[in-house]
């Protein structure tokens, strides 16, 4: 009886411990460790050291049109205009309008436009710039370009554009075609380099002819001539320390130049590059490149004559210069003077940009082959504005 | 009488004498006491409204944690500002989409009037950033930047909310960190009105019905009123002192009414035993603090033990709950034990005046029954008699109640513990829907290079661009932002050239990264997951990252939301174990003591755990998973807040070993007179019933009080307990202490000889007690007492 006793003791015992130990059990969480890792990276001393030079576009690509005048899925692109219009009342008014598009990472494209117009007659200047983003970009294609910036737009196709903008306030409107008079040129081949920022594609329409109406303080004025100046440009590059010096030349013989300088941030003179465009003889179009002359290194010079202090950002500009083109081939000698129609041409885009810059119209006079020769052109100063944005 | 009970009581006389002569000295001297009370209350009860003054909102992070440090250093050198406050534009029924003018127009105008606060503010705008556009083109968010930590931040929130002009088509939706914490606050204290609003009535009822008489009731209430009272008063002057966590209230509340209201019952309803008894108030009042004081002196003790446990954690919020309900316990016990004695003697035999009695007894439709034919004790019997058949169902339910917890996820706690209606939380509803969710919880890596160097040298950008690349191609990851990723499309010798002077890149995008992500030698990387902060394939992204080396020895450390729960969970719970032990060996050796036996305590502490274990099943089943979330009123958290368990912990081990030794001292006080063991379990939980049944409901009732909290936090914290207590009083003391009692039979008494004899003699609340100068009538009183039972 007694063995029977301690017997059932035992068995509740170990049941006892039994329920002890599943219960405890219950408490113990195992954890997991892992000793994953990413690899270290193994450089090479190449990897590590400052290249020497950046990579450009894609090695043998050309731009074709008009597929070429299509949006591309790049981190920097604008779309370009500037020159002067005459209007039927025979007044002049200089005119950029551009359209910048921006791509970073997977963000929305975003866009800048700066609209600026100088009044050659009252001798002032409008400015006016904003920006917007595309969610749902079309990139590609044969119908050119079709720009919408909120309220102002641009559309262009097979060298035939039309913008449309009316500053905020009210001061300028813009209705305008521009139409591809000589064929588009491939500035350095297609293949434009930004030096150490990198390298893009390039092309021009040196001489579109301008038509439609320009609205002035509310009075809508026929544009019966003057000649614009497009760029389009586009490629993974960003403008980087320094600045540039860009030069649009419109000659009364229907030739062109377009001549160009890159700093560096001391203002030393990275790269320098001249086209010189003979002009359309009969056999051009607007979807077929035209010949193009480009000048050596050491073929031209750029003299600035003066300087122009903006009374707002107290920034110091060259002001007028003195181009010099030494004949070589197919390039005549010319002597160049640009001269300003006015020398306040500052925009301040810090707002859209980032950056503070002089562009405007300039009349351009001197010889040509020894004859006298006259031509308009536009200029763009940028890099001036160091600590200033 | 035999010899071992005489010298029991001999024992038992020198064990109560400090607690009986205090008592003879508050009756003796019950104007003071009770003028010192008034005192303390006149100079407590200004500062109980303005309890959360000086409250920290934070206070959930270890600083010497490694995604502490991180944080700290990307504040510190970075300005990486974590008090962001998101100002949130709808369409709302403008039909406005993002890109109109007008929707620009109206955020601009919106926000015009930042510039006038106090401090300097940074706005980044949705036209600066377009990931703060919604995909629908229909929401953008602009983020403003406070030079002010969170706490500051937080306090300046109705200064941003006035400075902000209420678009005239937009909607607008203030959010983001310091609007949260300051949500956090003013919704805490709502919570903590109501809960008391609640808890009071509530427990004057259980009261009613435990004592049948309005007075008896009122005083448990009155004392456990007061003491939150002084509770709260010292928690504000403690917070002026040190950094304290806006949470104390709320468990020091919910602790202090429990506590507050259990103590006073033990000690009211042993009064009242004793006047019925016969004794004088003058005696009933010292035999009261003799046995229930000192009872409750113990209980207190045994609480205070988990709850120091909480010391020993570098968490504020643990620390401060910690020192928190120290405080309850000590105000509860003073005020139970000096308090309630004064006005006992004061109130003397009218304890019983207003008596609800008769109404409570017809709607109990029963008379009382005497211990042996008690409901208690006829349900032990049947237990007993088949103790495996009961305990191992009962012992699977409970680990079935329990099973959910092996599902928790622990994550921080963010603006979902505050109800949908709040601002806040609705804005970061918006930012999870229409956004990616990802985007406001990145991994955060402070990455520094050795020696000092520029990250901008070119060997520097080199390894950092490998690095950010290999990042951005793991799959977990949706985007690596870094200043050698910038874009796909940029080339390593880019990036270097860049950075040669990068105060000269031209590019507003480029210039804002570095502007942000850099400053010398440190440099911030952020990814985007592809799974939320909380997911476990992020969490083994940051183990990843954690075990990778740059190379050139450039170090990395990392932060942010992912990073730091991960942080804090491993270091909570590497602390855990050991805090738990320091919890578990203090109460063993307490009930070793107390109990004479080395099986008893372990079998106790074996069933608290239980009882925690099942409530935490219940949190991760409630609150992590949204069952019963619409009756409780809140959406489901998807995680259980790290701390939460601890603190539940730390606080119930105390709560309920209470009652656990409540019911093995009457068990044990039976067994020393009768040698029987299922007799004794059977009449110890009998006569314990009404005592523990009526505490643990004070304290069901009064946590569950919190679950009418808008803070989910809150409202889990007074589901936790509720739940915990309540199966410790019913499923744990019901049925799996009569049945393990049983089956352990004589083990639950076994103490070997050698340890018996070094064990020191004590006893808790007696069945009955003699005055020191009363010695020869114990003997009577004794007899007398055991032949009523």
């Amino acid at each position: 009886m007694i063995g029977l006793t301690r017997q059932r003791h035992t068995q509740r015992l170990v049941a006892a411990c039994a329920l002890l130990t599943i219960s405890f059990g219950s408490l113990v969480a195992c954890g997991t460790t892992t000793t994953e890792a990413f690899p270290t990276p193994a450089l090479t001393t190449a990897d590590t050291r400052l290249p020497m030079s950046t990579p450009g576009p894609v090695p043998g690509a050309v731009v074709k049109f008009p597929e070429d005048e299509a949006p591309h899925n790049a981190i920097t692109e604008w779309w370009y205009y500037t020159g002067h219009l005459e209007t039927a009342d025979g007044e002049r008014y200089g005119l950029e309008y551009t359209i910048f598009q921006g791509s970073r990472a997977d963000f929305p494209l975003g866009y800048a436009v700066h609209f600026a117009v100088i009044d050659a007659q009252q001798k002032t200047f409008a400015v006016d710039q904003a920006t917007s983003f595309a969610s749902n970009p079309i990139f590609g294609g044969t119908n050119g370009f079709n720009l919408q910036v909120n309220d102002w737009s641009l559309q262009g196709a097979n060298g035939t554009d039309t913008m449309r903008a009316t500053m905020h306030d009210g001061t300028y409107a813009i209705d305008l075609t521009a139409q591809d008079a000589v064929g588009p040129t491939l500035e350095g081949g297609g293949q434009f380099s930004y030096g150490p920022g990198g390298s893009s594609y390039y092309y021009s329409r040196t001489h579109m002819v301008p038509s439609g109406t320009l609205t002035v303080h509310g009075v809508a004025k026929q544009v019966t001539g003057g000649a614009l100046w497009f760029d389009h440009q586009w490629g993974n590059f960003l403008p980087t320390a320094g600045g540039w010096d860009w030069f649009s030349t419109q000659l009364d013989d229907n030739t062109a130049i377009m001549i160009y300088n890159l700093r560096d941030a001391k203002g030393n003179i990275l790269q320098t590059f001249g086209e010189y465009v003979p002009g359309c003889n009969g056999t051009c179009s607007p979807t077929k490149p035209t010949r193009t002359q480009e000048l050596d290194r050491g073929q031209f010079t750029i003299t600035p004559v003066g300087t122009w202090v903006s009374p707002t950002t107290g920034i110091t500009y060259p002001s007028g210069w003195h181009i010099q083109i030494r004949a070589s081939g197919d390039v005549p000698a010319m002597d160049l003077t640009y001269t300003p129609v006015i020398p306040n041409a500052e925009l301040d885009t810090r707002q859209t940009t980032s950056v503070i810059y002089w562009e405007g119209d300039t009349h351009i006079t001197g010889t040509k082959s020894g004859a006298p020769i006259t031509g308009s052109g536009y200029v763009e100063l940028t890099g001036y504005d160091k600590g200033k944005t | 009488m035999t010899l071992h009970q005489k010298s029991s009581v001999t024992q038992l006389q020198k064990d109560h004498a400090v607690f009986y002569r205090l008592g003879l000295l508050i009756y003796r001297r019950r104007w003071i006491f009770i003028a010192v009370w008034a005192v303390l209350l006149v100079v407590a009860l200004p500062f109980v409204p303005r309890v959360t003054e000086p409250l920290k909102i934070g206070g959930f992070a270890d600083p010497s944690l490694e995604s502490s440090k991180a944080a700290s250093t990307l504040a510190r050198d970075l300005g990486y500002s974590t008090s962001t406050v998101v100002i949130l534009f709808q369409s709302g029924n403008s039909g406005l989409s993002v890109t109109d003018p007008a929707f620009l127009t109206q955020t601009q105008a919106a926000l015009a009037g930042l510039k006038n606060l106090p401090i300097r503010t940074t706005v980044v705008a949705h036209t600066a950033n377009p990931r703060q556009i919604s995909k629908d083109g229909k929401t953008a968010y602009e983020v403003v930047l406070l030079d002010a930590d969170a706490e500051a931040a937080a306090k300046l929130m109705p200064q941003i909310k006035s400075a902000l002009t209420p678009p005239s088509s937009l909607v607008m939706k203030i959010g983001g960190g310091p609007a949260y914490y300051a949500d956090v606050e003013r919704v805490s204290q709502q919570d903590l009105a109501r809960a008391e609003l609640v808890a009071f009535p509530v427990a004057v009822i259980a009261l009613l019905f435990v004592f049948g008489s309005l007075i008896a009731a009122g005083l448990p209430v009155a004392v456990g009123g007061a003491g939150v009272v002084v509770i709260l008063a010292t928690i504000y002057a403690l917070g002026r002192l040190m950094d304290l966590s806006i949470f104390t209230v709320n468990l020091a509340t919910l602790l202090g009414l429990g506590l507050g209201l259990d103590y006073s019952l033990f000690l009211s309803s042993r009064f009242r035993e004793e006047i019925s008894h016969g004794r004088d108030p003058e005696q009933a009042v010292a035999v009261t603090l003799a046995t229930a004081g000192k009872a409750v002196t113990f209980s207190g003790l045994t609480v205070l033990i988990g709850l120091c446990a909480l010391l020993t954690f570098r968490i504020n919020l643990l620390f401060s709950i910690g020192i928190g309900g120290i405080v309850v316990v000590i105000v509860s016990v003073l005020s139970a034990c000096t308090l309630l004695p004064a006005i006992l003697s004061l109130v003397g035999r009218r304890i019983n005046a207003f008596s609800v009695s008769d109404v409570i007894a017809r709607l109990r439709h029963r008379a009382p029954r005497p211990d042996e034919d008690g409901f208690w004790h006829r349900l032990a019997l049947f237990v007993m008699h088949r103790p495996i058949l009961v305990a191992l169902p009962t012992l699977a339910f409970l680990l079935l109640l329990g099973t959910p917890f092996l599902r928790v996820q622990f994550s921080s706690p963010d603006a979902t513990i505050l109800p949908t209606n709040v601002e806040s939380r609705q804005v970061a509803d918006t930012l999870q829907q229409s956004f990616n969710e990802s985007e406001t919880t990145p991994i955060l890596l402070a990455v520094r290079t050795a020696n000092g160097t520029s990250i901008f040298a070119p060997d520097n950008v080199a390894y950092l661009y490998a690095f950010t690349h290999a990042l951005a191609a793991d799959p977990r990851v949706l985007r690596a932002d870094s200043i050698t990723s910038l874009d796909s499309r940029l080339t390593l010798a880019q990036y270097q050239t860049y950075y040669l002077d990068p105060t000269l890149v031209q590019d507003p995008y480029i210039t804002q990264f570095v502007k942000q992500f850099v400053n010398k030698d440190l440099t911030l990387v952020s990814i985007v997951t592809k799974e939320s902060a909380n997911a476990a394939s992020s969490r083994a992204l940051v183990e990843k990252i954690r075990h990778s080396q740059v190379g050139n020895g450039i170090t990395v450390q990392v932060t942010g939301a992912t990073a730091g729960v991960l942080d804090v969970v491993n270091g909570l719970y590497a602390s855990f174990p050991l805090a738990a032990l320091f919890i578990v060996l203090t109460t063993y050796t307490v009930l070793l003591i107390l109990f004479r036996s080395v099986v008893l305590p372990l079998k106790a502490i074996l069933m608290n755990a239980l009882s925690i274990i099942a409530s935490y099943g219940a949190l991760v089943w409630v609150f992590q998973e949204g069952h019963l979330s619409g009756p409780l009123h809140f959406t489901a958290l998807r995680f259980i807040e790290p701390t939460l368990p601890i603190i539940m912990f730390c606080t119930l081990f105390g709560l309920s070993m209470d009652y656990e030794v409540f019911l093995l001292s009457r068990i044990k006080e039976h067994y020393e007179h009768t040698g029987d063991n299922t007799a004794s379990v059977a009449v110890g939980i009998e006569r314990s019933a009404r005592i523990i049944t009526s505490a643990a409901l004070i304290v069901v009732l009064v946590s569950s009080s919190f679950v009418t909290a808008d803070i989910v936090l809150v409202k889990a914290l007074g589901l936790g307990v509720a739940v915990a207590v309540a199966v410790d009083a019913t499923i744990v003391r019901a049925l799996l202490v009569p049945a393990t009692m049983r089956l352990l039979g004589h083990w639950n008494w076994y103490c070997p000889g050698w340890l018996a004899r070094i064990l020191p003699e004590t006893h808790l609340e007696a069945e009955s007690f003699v005055p020191p100068t009363d010695l020869q009538p114990l003997v009577e009183q004794e007899q007398a007492a055991i032949g009523r039972r």
